[in-house]
C-alpha cells in the first residue's frame, strides 16, 4: 500500500518543484530588482523601494508604450478573430470537403514558420521598392513609394498584419473544424425557419460555438502579449516610438539605451500585475 | 387537388441509387406514414420533400407548385426532427419565435402567436427555459410548437418518437393524433415502427429499397398485403409462411407442404396455372382444433412458449417448418406437449412462390 501511494508523489514532486523554481524565482527576483536601483554599468546598488514606479508614472515614453501595447492587443485579437471566423465560415459554406483539406493545410503553414522568419519574410514584402506587398501600390500609382513600416500611422497595422497572417489563418482552420463538429439538424431546422445563410451562422452556429470561440480568443490574447520578436525584427519599436510596446521599451531601457535594469524590471512587474488583473476580470465576466 | 405530388422521383448518391422512379400523390388533410425497414429511403424521401436533399430526377410539387429548386423555407412546410434539433443556446420562447423573426413578423404578433401555440401544447411554464432543462417529451413538444407556429401547408415528421421511452412514446403518439384531428394539416410521417404507422395513418406507404411496395389504409395493408414482403413486415408476431405445392382435387384446391395436405375452396385466389405457392397465416389466426376436426391441421410439439399477458406465443415444428401461433393464455399448452391447430380459410394468404406477389383476387 505504501509503495502504491508514494509512486505518484515520487513522479509529481520533482516536476512541480522544478516548475516552481523556474517560474517563481525569476518572478520574485524581478520584483526584488524593481525595488532597487541597479544599472548594468556598475555593481553597487541601493534600495529605492517604489521610486522606480513613481518615475514610470511621469515617463511619457512609458505611457506611450502602454497605449501602443493596448492598441496592439486590441488590433491583433480583434483582427485575428474576425479573419478566423470569416474565413472559417466561408470555407464551411463554399468549399468542398477536399478543397477544405487543402485550404487547411495551406492555412497552417504560416503559423509553423518561426516568428523571426515570418517577420523577415514580411519585412521584405513590405519593402517600398522591391516588396511584393507594396507592388500593387507602385503599379496603380505609377511608381510612387509607399513604405508602411516607416510611417507612424501604418507601422503598427503593418506589423499586426503579420501576426494576423500567422494566427488568423490558423484559427480559421480551427473554426472550420469546430463548425464541422456541430450537429447538422439545428442548421437544417434554421433553413426551414426561413434563415438566410449568414443568419444561420449569426444566430445558430456561432452562438452554439460561443464557449470554444471565447477560449480561442483568450489563447490569442495571451499569445499577443508575446509580440516582442516580431516587432523587434520588423521595426525595433519604430518609427520613433510608434510600435514600441511595453516589452520593447523595457528591453531598450534595460539592455540597449541606458542599462537601467531596475527601471525595466519595474515595468515588467507592472505589466505582470496589469495582465493578471485584467485577465482575471475578463475570465470572471465570461464565466458569468 | 393533391397537397403533395411526387412524379418519377429519383435520388442517387454518386452511382448508388437510393430511390428509383417513385410516384405518389398525397391528398389535402391526409395523414400519410412512410413505413419501411432501415435504409429503405423513407427519411431520404422526406428530406427531399423538405428540400434538405437535392432531387436527382423527377418532380416534386407541394400545393400545386413545383418545388424542386425552392429553398426549404419557401416550400410552405415545417419539419419535426428525430432528435428535436432545437437551438440549444436559445430559450424555448426564442426557439419557437425564430422562424417568425426571420420573416420579420412584428414583435407583438410574435408574442401573441408563441403564447397561443405554447398554450395548445402545454408549454407555457417553460418558455423562459433552455432546451437542456426540459425532458425529451417536452423538447419534442417544443419542436412541434416550432413547426406549428408557421402554419405550414404540410407537416413533416422524421421519426419524431424514436428517442422517447415507450410510455412517453404512446403518450406523444396520442397527442400527435389529436393535433392532426384539430389542425387537419396535411402530414407526412416517417417511422420504422409499425404500431405508430397503423395507429396514426390514413394511408401507409410501405417502402423497401427505394421502391413503394404498397400504398393503402392500415386495414388494407394488414388484411390484403400485396406481396410477401408487406405480409412479413406488417403484423406482430410475424406471419407464418409455408411453401406449398398447388394441386386440384375434385372441386377443391390442395396445398401440399410442411408434411400436410391442406384443402381449400380457393375461390378468393387466382390459382389457375400456379404450381408452387407460399401459404401465409398470421399467428393469431391459428386456433386450437377441436377433437373431431380433421381438415387443415397443423400438428407438432410445443417447442417454445412466450408469455405475452392475455396471449401466449406458441412456437412448434411441423415438417421442417417453424410455426408460431398466438393463443389465449388459458389454452396455452405445456412445453413439449402435442398440439393441433387449424385455421379458417378466409384468414389465409397465398403468394406466388417465384415473384412473392399475392394471389388474392382483386
Amino acid at each position: 500500500m505504501a509503495r502504491r501511494s508514494s509512486l505518484p508523489v515520487t513522479f509529481v514532486v520533482p516536476t512541480i518543484a522544478i516548475l516552481l523554481v523556474l517560474s517563481m524565482v525569476p518572478t520574485l527576483y524581478a520584483i526584488v530588482i524593481a525595488l532597487q536601483n541597479r544599472e548594468l554599468s556598475s555593481t553597487d546598488y541601493s534600495w529605492v523601494w517604489l521610486s522606480n514606479f513613481q518615475d514610470l508614472l511621469f515617463d511619457r515614453r512609458f505611457l506611450n508604450a502602454v497605449w501602443v501595447s493596448v492598441k496592439w492587443e486590441v488590433v491583433t485579437v480583434v483582427a485575428t478573430m474576425v479573419v478566423a471566423i470569416g474565413l472559417g465560415v466561408l470555407m464551411f459554406e463554399v468549399a468542398s470537403p477536399r478543397l477544405r483539406n487543402l485550404y487547411c493545410l495551406l492555412f497552417i503553414i504560416p503559423v509553423l514558420l518561426p516568428r523571426v522568419s515570418a517577420a523577415f519574410v514580411w519585412k521584405f514584402a513590405y519593402h517600398p521598392l522591391y516588396g511584393i506587398a507594396t507592388y500593387p501600390y507602385r503599379l496603380i500609382t505609377g511608381g510612387l513609394i509607399f513604405d508602411p513600416l516607416s510611417k507612424p500611422s501604418t507601422a503598427l497595422f503593418a506589423v499586426a498584419s503579420v501576426d494576423v497572417w500567422q494566427w488568423g489563418l490558423f484559427f480559421a482552420v480551427i473554426v472550420l473544424k469546430l463548425l464541422e463538429t456541430l450537429p447538422p439538424q439545428p442548421i437544417e431546422a434554421a433553413r426551414l425557419d426561413h434563415a438566410k445563410r449568414w443568419q444561420i451562422h449569426a444566430y445558430v452556429t456561432l452562438p452554439m460555438l460561443k464557449a470554444p470561440l471565447i477560449s480561442l480568443m483568450f489563447v490569442k490574447m495571451i499569445e499577443s502579449l508575446r509580440s516582442f520578436d516580431l516587432i523587434y525584427v520588423m521595426t525595433r519599436g519604430g518609427p520613433g516610438v510608434a510600435t514600441e510596446t511595453l516589452d520593447m521599451y523595457a528591453f531598450s531601457q534595460g539592455f540597449i539605451e541606458s542599462g537601467k535594469v531596475s527601471y525595466a524590471s519595474a515595468m515588467a512587474v507592472l505589466m505582470m500585475i496589469a495582465t493578471v488583473i485584467s485577465f482575471t476580470m475578463l475570465w470572471k465576466r465570461v464565466q458569468a | 387537388m393533391s397537397a403533395i405530388v411526387c412524379s418519377h422521383v429519383d435520388k442517387a448518391y454518386g452511382a448508388t441509387s437510393v430511390i428509383h422512379d417513385l410516384n405518389l400523390a398525397i391528398e389535402e388533410h391526409e395523414f400519410v406514414v412512410f413505413l419501411g425497414p432501415s435504409g429503405c429511403g423513407k427519411s431520404t424521401l422526406l428530406r427531399m420533400l423538405a428540400g434538405l436533399e437535392d432531387i436527382s430526377g423527377g418532380e416534386v410539387s407541394i400545393g400545386g407548385k413545383v418545388v424542386n429548386d425552392l429553398e426549404p423555407g419557401d416550400r410552405g412546410i415545417a419539419m419535426v426532427f428525430q432528435n428535436y434539433a432545437l437551438y440549444p443556446h436559445m430559450t424555448i420562447f426564442d426557439n419557437i419565435a425564430f422562424g417568425l423573426r426571420r420573416q420579420k413578423v412584428p414583435a407583438p404578433e410574435i408574442d401573441k402567436r408563441v403564447r397561443a401555440v405554447a398554450a395548445t401544447l402545454g408549454l407555457e411554464p417553460y418558455l423562459g427555459r433552455k432546451p437542456t432543462e426540459l425532458s425529451g417529451g417536452q423538447q419534442q413538444r417544443v419542436a412541434i410548437a416550432r413547426a406549428m407556429i408557421k402554419t405550414p401547408k404540410v407537416f413533416l415528421f422524421d421519426e419524431p418518437l424514436s428517442n422517447l421511452d415507450a410510455k412517453l412514446r404512446n403518450h406523444m403518439r396520442v397527442e400527435i393524433a389529436r393535433l392532426h384531428q384539430s389542425l387537419k394539416t396535411t402530414t407526412v410521417y416517417v417511422t420504422h415502427d409499425q404500431l405508430e404507422a397503423m395507429t396514426l395513418a390514413d394511408r401507409i406507404v410501405l417502402l423497401k429499397d427505394g421502391k413503394i411496395e404498397q400504398i393503402g389504409s392500415p386495414a388494407e395493408i394488414y388484411e390484403r398485403p400485396a406481396n410477401m414482403f408487406v405480409a412479413g413486415f406488417i403484423g406482430t408476431p410475424n406471419m407464418n409462411f409455408i411453401d406449398v405445392a398447388v394441386g386440384r382435387k375434385d372441386a377443391c384446391w390442395t396445398l401440399t407442404g410442411a408434411g400436410t395436405v391442406f384443402s381449400i375452396d380457393g375461390s378468393r385466389f387466382d390459382l389457375q396455372g400456379v404450381s408452387r405457392a407460399v401459404l401465409g397465416i398470421r399467428p393469431p389466426d391459428l386456433k386450437t382444433a377441436g377433437a373431431g376436426e380433421a381438415g387443415n391441421l397443423l400438428q407438432g410439439a410445443a417447442d417454445l412458449i412466450e408469455f405475452h399477458g392475455n396471449d401466449a406465443l406458441v412456437t412448434f415444428g411441423t415438417g421442417s417448418k417453424e410455426i408460431s401461433a398466438l393463443v389465449p393464455t388459458r389454452e396455452c399448452p405445456a412445453r413439449g406437449s402435442g398440439i393441433r391447430y387449424t385455421f379458417e380459410e378466409s384468414r389465409v394468404h397465398l403468394f406466388d412462390a417465384a415473384s412473392g406477389v399475392s394471389l388474392l383476387r382483386q
